[in-house]
């Protein structure tokens, strides 16, 4: 047993070193992501928010809301809250996308409209090929948000 | 009028490859929906074929054309079903979606294109072909396994002779030295994009592709210097 454990500890770590897909193990950086995960609203009820964007459906499995703060005169996001109904990739790219999206003051969002999910796998260190549309959810969601943000900022003109 | 409830009755089959259709269709009523050129729709099935469930498709039509198109590879249970729909047969779309998309200020636009991650790129070029002043340089690499495994050939070939500025490279991976007018035949890397664009910089890269394709090239792409907000990308899975 204790070998076994080395053995996917030794797989782990090559992982986040190679970014290889190929394999069937998650990262350190992703199960961290998965039982802690950032900027996640459990309860949207009062929360106040500049755009919104969902993507996928419940009924077919997977759901993803994501909800922006934007700085209007910065044009950067101050605030990326997320909720889904999906997996465990899922939950840890959302989660790894929120804290891209908001680090170092904020990404513009014209940045952000271009965040590629390989981006948000190179910092999670890889996720196996079969759970790659996982993490495009949360990025298709943001998307939205920002078309949202820019709809809205559009007519306030 | 635009289309309500995006309902669209399919009108016309095209057998493109084995295993690819191209499926032509027009709105229940009203007009086709405004999109934008690489956008897809979500397609589902009324009529309780395969309830509740929905896939993402390319529109391989560009805007102002007749008909909405999907192309199509069978590959699954839904793709199967899409291949099954008879002319007539009506299926459900969502609004357009996507940023895959041309950005106007581009000027020079790198389409690399892995089989049937071909179809954003074919609405792209077919756009740039019917507007009046396309002043773009388009390089097109499309990389296939085998020549019967590319979807529209003899279209793309048609627009080259069209199209100004348009050049397209094919690249076959397991049809090595059959075809004359194939140069090469190993997949996309950075070596053969130099060897045609002399330099990589200043340029844009549109990447699209199964998702293997995608994450090598994109990374490929970034170790050769590219910026992030030079390349855009899409992928099937």
């Amino acid at each position: 047993m204790t070998n076994e454990n080395e053995k996917l500890q030794t797989d782990i770590t090559q992982d986040d070193a190679q970014y290889k897909s190929d394999s069937w193990i998650y990262s350190d950086i992703v199960k961290d992501h998965f039982f802690h995960p950032r900027n996640i609203l459990l309860n949207d009820l009062d929360y106040k928010f500049d755009g919104k964007g969902e993507s996928g459906s419940a009924i077919c499995g997977d759901m993803m809301i994501v909800w922006l703060k934007v700085n209007s005169e910065t044009s950067k996001i101050i605030e990326c809250k997320w909720r889904t109904f999906g997996c465990a990739s899922a939950i840890a790219s959302t989660s790894m996308m929120s804290v891209m999206v908001t680090e170092n003051e904020g990404m513009t969002i014209d940045k952000a409209l271009n965040l590629k999910p390989q981006q948000i796998l190179e910092r999670l260190g890889g996720l196996p090929d079969i759970k790659f549309h996982c993490s495009v959810m949360g990025h298709l969601a943001l998307k939205e948000a920002i078309a949202d943000y820019m709809q809205k900022n559009e007519n306030r003109k | 009028m635009k289309t309500e409830n995006n309902i669209f009755i399919l009108k016309e089959k095209i057998k493109e490859t084995d295993d690819v259709i191209s499926l032509k269709f027009i709105p229940s009523s009203g007009e086709i929906f405004t999109f934008l050129p690489g956008q897809f729709i979500m397609v589902s099935l009324p009529n309780n074929k395969l309830p509740n469930q929905n896939k993402a498709y390319t529109i391989s039509s560009a805007p102002g054309e007749k008909f909405l198109t999907i192309t199509v590879k069978k590959i699954g249970v839904f793709s199967g079903a899409l291949h099954n729909l008879k002319i007539g047969d009506k299926i459900q779309t969502s609004k357009p979606q996507g940023f895959f998309c041309l950005n106007n200020n581009i000027k020079d636009c790198i389409f690399l294109a892995g089989g049937i991650g071909i179809t954003p790129f074919y609405s792209m070029i077919k756009s740039c072909l019917y507007s009046s002043n396309n002043d773009r340089n388009i390089y097109l690499f499309y990389s296939n396994k085998t020549k019967n495994d590319v979807v529209f050939w003899k279209e793309l070939e048609e627009i080259s002779l069209r199209l100004k500025n348009f050049k397209m490279i094919h690249l076959l991976t397991r049809d090595k030295n059959k075809y004359t007018e194939i140069k090469e035949s190993q997949r996309i890397n950075c070596d053969i994009l130099k060897k045609y664009l002399k330099t990589l910089e200043q340029k844009h890269y549109y990447i699209c592709g199964p998702i293997g394709f995608v994450n090598d090239l994109w990374r490929e792409l970034k170790n050769e210097g590219a910026k992030e907000e030079e390349i855009l990308t899409e992928t099937f899975y």
